[in-house]
């Protein structure tokens, strides 16, 4: 589970990396000066991490030739994410029931470990990291029995002796996922003398602990690699590895058998990473680390933060919305995941779950208790992932759905395409008419020159999900009106919401961009060009495995996409 | 559930993200400490500053407008203007020291038509206030549900010339209970004045007794044979020691990083930095008087609960004063610089049965009648419920510039002097038009401003006074802050300079 979250704000930001700025940016009219995102002084290191890498992400990167420049041994950062973070602690300390509060995960790139290799920590976060980490030593501390375990020996009061420096060897190595060097082990058990000094031997201790959980080595994912001559991309060391598999597949930081494993050269082949990884597959965590995966390809955690019309929708609660993310979550696990699925029902599957509550909305009559499975007929027009309420819902506005929005979702997150840059100052109100469906009402963006270079390509998309309301509910009519839920992909014409998922289950666009977007959660960066050839390869071995995406998994982990990087260039102005 | 000073004594509340640790920092405050041993681990960043005095920034937000009788009847300066009924509690002495500033507006919520009564408003011209954006149009432009742009308080507290000078570069402070509806916008636009860029709203503290602790870190405990403080100070040392250890590993680490890496590693060490800085400081060694505790029943604050019950004996004078002290205590102490305060949230429904009604003329105002009704129901129903209600506010601010002015820090300066109070509300008054705003400002006599004004200004963009404050009050150079789509040039409030 995630660490405990805010009441203020949901726990993840959705920073769509993707600046989608052309939706909605025609409405003809009044001119707008440029929307200023920051005023005078304001960072710009989320905003423009985010969106720099992303020009990249789009169908192409415009041309432009990536210009391999320094081969030298390069590192990049990502921060634990919240999850990570919680369950690092967990294995260094054994479950903790302090509650604790950490900075907030952003999503770029339609993924929170992206964000991860972007985000700077602030002060207000290093000091929620001091806090829960002084937070969990206290409760470890709080029992002598338990400390004395971890600890593994029982140190003079003023831990003069060698129980501190053995203690912060081993618990070191484990936080910091590599050994640590002789100078690391002396300052730490230099912290721990001082703070012993003060006071006792417990305190002491619990300051090594403190100490280390709030340090970069721990915080960050310190990864290191080298040219290798023969593939020309930079090869993760062993130890790197470790974390890297061991953080894909589990969610969890690397145990004490991985490391040894790196530590014996195991992880330096393909077969090595093989046999590493089958154990972590096999663990009961791992179907839920895929899920995760698809859950933020859906973005159906925005259903939890969405708020809509009450006049308009009264129905739509926190307990409606908390059914809609548990039925994808679900439907996302059972279905897309199950042991021999084939992973392109994610856009075409007729499998859904409902409870009592969100029964009503699907026109069903509620099971007894909890979530049943529930087969969809051709009549509801539902089928997928877009066919689940989550996403219906929560990618539309609060009193009116918004096709451009959804299409945009639809183009960036299941196609990999971002929309052109809009034109500049363009004010966004679409004028309200009661009298016409809102596919009508946006014709204006197609007939607008303007408009329809960016607007033609999301629009259409999103007018296949207009059968489905607001709140993802299924409507016959607008206004009174006929919808018309047609349109073409690539070729394929469409009528309505399950004709469009069946159109991307064979869409090798959409399977392509999956296997691009499992490569920018894996990774933590956007693919670039140099990656096409070996995410074409991976789409031939999913095709291999019967769509079976468990066995891509493991495939993945093997090859070059994950167990090495490619020589980028390096930052501006270091030629 | 969070933590006390030190993360050690678990304190069931609610957890809440405001933007700072609500870890109390200062344990110990107010006790001489004699503890010779831990000298080596004594403050290092004391004293860094020269002997410049200090610049600061206060916004405080009125919500749901101001009554019409607000604005002075004749403009000019010195004997040539006098003050409303509704901004009489300015009298005596403070006036010397008031700028009332009449014909600003916010023109970043104008309509498309650039007309100013803007529809639903409450939530949408309260976002715009202190950030001079529409937040609206940068929720469409990011396609994200929340959204606003950097608020002033932030460019000033981001500055170099205050980043990192004080032991909080800014504090969101507020009296809202809160009941109110967010008007169809994210509650942050209407609860949250100060954000840090266009994603992060920066919620206030509402509860003193939480501001307290963050700003005295429990000194306020009964510690009769100074255990306590002196346990204190040995955690303090502790962490201190393992932040320098921090900091040390992380710096070694760096060298090895690329350079985006080592830019992210170099941002990281600033704010271990930071925190450690608040560790270090103590204003047990400043002399500082600390207030007394707050003694109301506690103030839950959420951005988000549609509407909560006000506590059983909760007294909005008391609240009111609690907070003054506090952010007295803040810049006396020199521990902000920066300080973003709402009256109360915009579009509150605050029952004012606290005070009672007035009759209001525009020049005096005279005992009327009973308990003032509902906030919003009464800037609607406007006359003389409006006109208590906003001139009850108004004499709390100016009890807080009073307060402020009675601290003196150099011959004949005060820490209002060294301070600009700007006290506005997002919209006019009743009508929801965000044209004629109002805008009184108080102090920085000492930085350069001039005073005992009223200006009348001609359709004068309300970011325009933001960006004079920056520049030429308050030493933060900007170029450009938000927008405005009248197609006004951005200019300075020269009037208000010296």
């Amino acid at each position: 589970m995630k660490a405990v979250l805010g009441g203020y704000r949901p726990g993840r930001i959705f920073k769509v990396g993707f600046v989608g700025l052309c939706l909605a940016a025609c409405g003809g009219g009044v001119r707008r000066h440029d929307v200023a995102q920051d005023g005078p002084g304001g960072s710009g290191s989320e905003q423009t991490g985010g969106t720099t890498n992303v020009a990249h992400a789009g169908t192409s990167a415009g041309g432009e030739a990536v210009a391999p420049v320094d081969s030298r041994d390069e590192l990049k950062l990502r921060l634990l994410t919240q999850a990570e973070y919680t369950n690092a602690l967990g294995d260094l300390l054994g479950p903790l029931n302090t509650p604790l509060e950490l900075p907030e995960d952003i999503s770029v790139a339609g993924f929170v470990s992206v964000g991860a290799a972007q985000i700077a920590v602030n002060a207000p976060a290093v000091a929620l990291y001091e806090s829960a980490s002084r937070a969990a030593a206290a409760e470890v501390f709080a029992d002598r029995a338990r400390w004395q375990k971890l600890v593994g020996c029982q140190p003079e009061a003023d831990l003069s002796d060698g129980c501190v420096t053995s203690f912060v060897q081993s618990f070191g190595k484990r936080a910091y996922r590599r050994d640590l060097d002789e100078s690391e082990v002396e300052r730490w058990v230099q912290v721990g003398r001082e703070a012993a000094q003060l006071s006792n031997a417990d305190q002491g201790l619990a300051a090594v602990i403190s100490g280390v959980l709030q340090s970069m080595n721990f915080l960050y994912r310190v990864e290191s690699k080298k040219l290798d001559g023969t593939s020309g991309r930079l090869k993760y060391d062993g130890t790197s590895m470790a974390t890297r598999l061991a953080f894909l597949l589990s969610g969890h930081p690397p145990s004490d058998a991985l490391l040894a494993a790196a530590a014996a050269g195991q992880l330096d082949t393909a077969e090595g990473v093989r046999t590493a990884a089958a154990p972590l597959l096999n663990a009961s965590g791992a179907v839920d680390r895929m899920a995760e995966f698809f859950s933020e390809v859906s973005q159906a955690e925005i259903v939890s933060v969405v708020s809509k019309s009450p006049d308009l929708f009264p129905s739509f609660n926190a307990s409606l919305q908390s059914s809609m993310l548990q039925a994808t979550q679900l439907f996302i696990k059972n279905i897309v995941l199950a042991p021999r699925a084939d992973v392109r029902s994610f856009f075409d599957s007729d499998q859904t779950f409902v409870d009592a509550t969100l029964a009503p909305l699907y026109g069903v009559s509620p099971p007894a208790s909890g979530f049943m499975q529930l087969t969809l007929g051709p009549e509801t027009a539902r089928a997928g992932i877009l066919g689940q309420a989550a996403v219906l819902a929560g990618h539309s506005q609060p009193d009116h759905n918004s096709p451009t929005r959804r299409g945009v979702f639809i183009l960036q997150n299941l196609l990999c395409q971002t929309p052109p840059a809009p034109p500049d100052g363009v004010f966004t109100a679409v004028p309200i008419e009661p009298n016409q469906t809102t596919r009508q009402k946006l014709a204006m963006h197609l007939a607008s020159p303007t408009c329809s270079a960016c607007h033609q390509l999301v629009d259409p998309l999103g007018f296949a999900l207009e059968h489905f309301d607001s709140i993802g509910q299924y409507r016959a009519t607008e206004n009174g009106l006929p919808i018309d839920a047609t349109g073409t992909l690539d070729g394929v014409a469409f009528d309505g919401e399950a004709s469009l998922g069946s159109a991307l289950g064979q869409n090798s666009r959409a399977l392509s961009c999956m296997l691009s977007n499992y490569y920018r959660d894996a990774n933590g960066r956007v693919d670039a060009e140099a990656d096409a050839a070996l995410i074409g390869s991976l789409e031939q071995t999913l095709a291999s495995k019967g769509y079976v995406w468990r066995d891509l998994v493991a495939e993945f982990v093997t090859s070059d996409a994950f167990r090495s990087a490619p020589v980028t260039r390096d930052e501006p102005g270091k030629q | 559930m969070h933590f006390n000073a030190d993360g050690e004594e678990p304190d069931v509340k609610p957890r809440r993200s405001n933007g700072v640790s609500r870890r109390a920092l200062l344990r110990g405050a107010g006790v001489a400490l004699a503890l010779p041993w831990l000298e080596s681990l004594a403050p290092r960043s004391a004293g860094a500053e020269g002997a410049a005095a200090p610049r600061r920034f206060l916004p405080i937000y009125l919500p749901n407008g101001a009554h019409e009788f607000w604005t002075p009847q004749l403009a000019g300066s010195g004997n040539a203007w006098q003050l409303s009924s509704i901004l009489e509690p300015f009298g005596g002495t403070l006036k010397q020291k008031l700028n009332v500033l009449t014909g600003l507006e916010n023109g970043s919520v104008f309509n498309a038509d650039a007309s100013s009564h803007v529809e639903p408003s409450h939530g949408r011209l309260a976002g715009a206030w202190l950030t001079c954006v529409d937040a609206v149009a940068v929720r469409q432009a990011l396609a994200v549900e929340e959204a606003n742009g950097i608020s002033a308080d932030q460019v000033v507290a981001q500055h170099g010339s205050f980043r990192g000078q004080t032991p909080f570069d800014s504090l969101q402070l507020g009296l809202s209970t809160p009941l109110g509806s967010c008007d169809g916008e994210p509650c942050s636009s209407s609860r949250s004045v100060s954000w840090a860029d266009a994603r992060q709203p920066m919620y206030k503290l509402v509860d003193p007794r939480e501001v307290f602790d963050l700003l005295v870190g429990g000194a306020h405990a009964p510690d009769p044979d100074g255990t306590a403080a002196v346990e204190a100070q040995k955690r303090r040392a502790r962490n201190q020691s393992v932040l320098d250890a921090v900091l040390e590993n992380a710096a070694r680490t760096r060298a090895r990083l690329g350079k985006a890496d080592q830019q992210r590693m170099d941002e990281f060490l600033g704010a271990v930095r930071a925190v450690e800085r608040r560790v270090s400081s103590s204003i047990a060694n400043a002399a500082c008087p600390l207030p007394a505790r707050y003694a109301g029943p506690r103030i839950e604050q959420s951005a988000t609960a549609p509407r909560q019950t006000i506590p059983e004996g909760y007294d909005k004078g008391l609240h009111a004063d609690a907070m003054s002290d506090l952010i007295a205590l803040a810049f006396e102490c020199d521990l902000t610089r920066v300080i973003s305060h709402m009256l109360e949230d915009e579009r509150s429904e605050f029952t004012y049965d606290n005070v009672a009604e007035r009759a209001f003329t525009a020049d005096s105002s005279s005992p009327k009648g009973g308990p003032c009704p509902e906030y919003h129901v009464a800037q609607h129903a406007g006359g003389d419920v409006f006109a208590t209600i906003t001139w009850w506010n108004v004499g709390k601010v100016a009890d807080l510039c009073r307060k402020l002015d009675a601290i003196e820090e150099a011959p004949g300066v005060t820490v209002l002097d060294n301070t600009v109070v700007l006290l506005g509300g997002g919209m006019q008054g009743g009508t929801h038009a965000a044209d004629q705003l109002p805008v009184v400002l108080a102090g920085g006599g000492n930085l350069g401003m001039k005073n005992d004004q009223h200006l009348l200004l001609d359709k004068r963009p309300l970011r325009d006074l933001y960006v004079t404050l920056m520049n030429d009050v308050l030493g933060v150079e900007v170029t450009e802050f938000g927008q405005n789509q009248t197609g006004a040039p951005l200019a300075r409030v020269s009037e208000l300079l010296r």
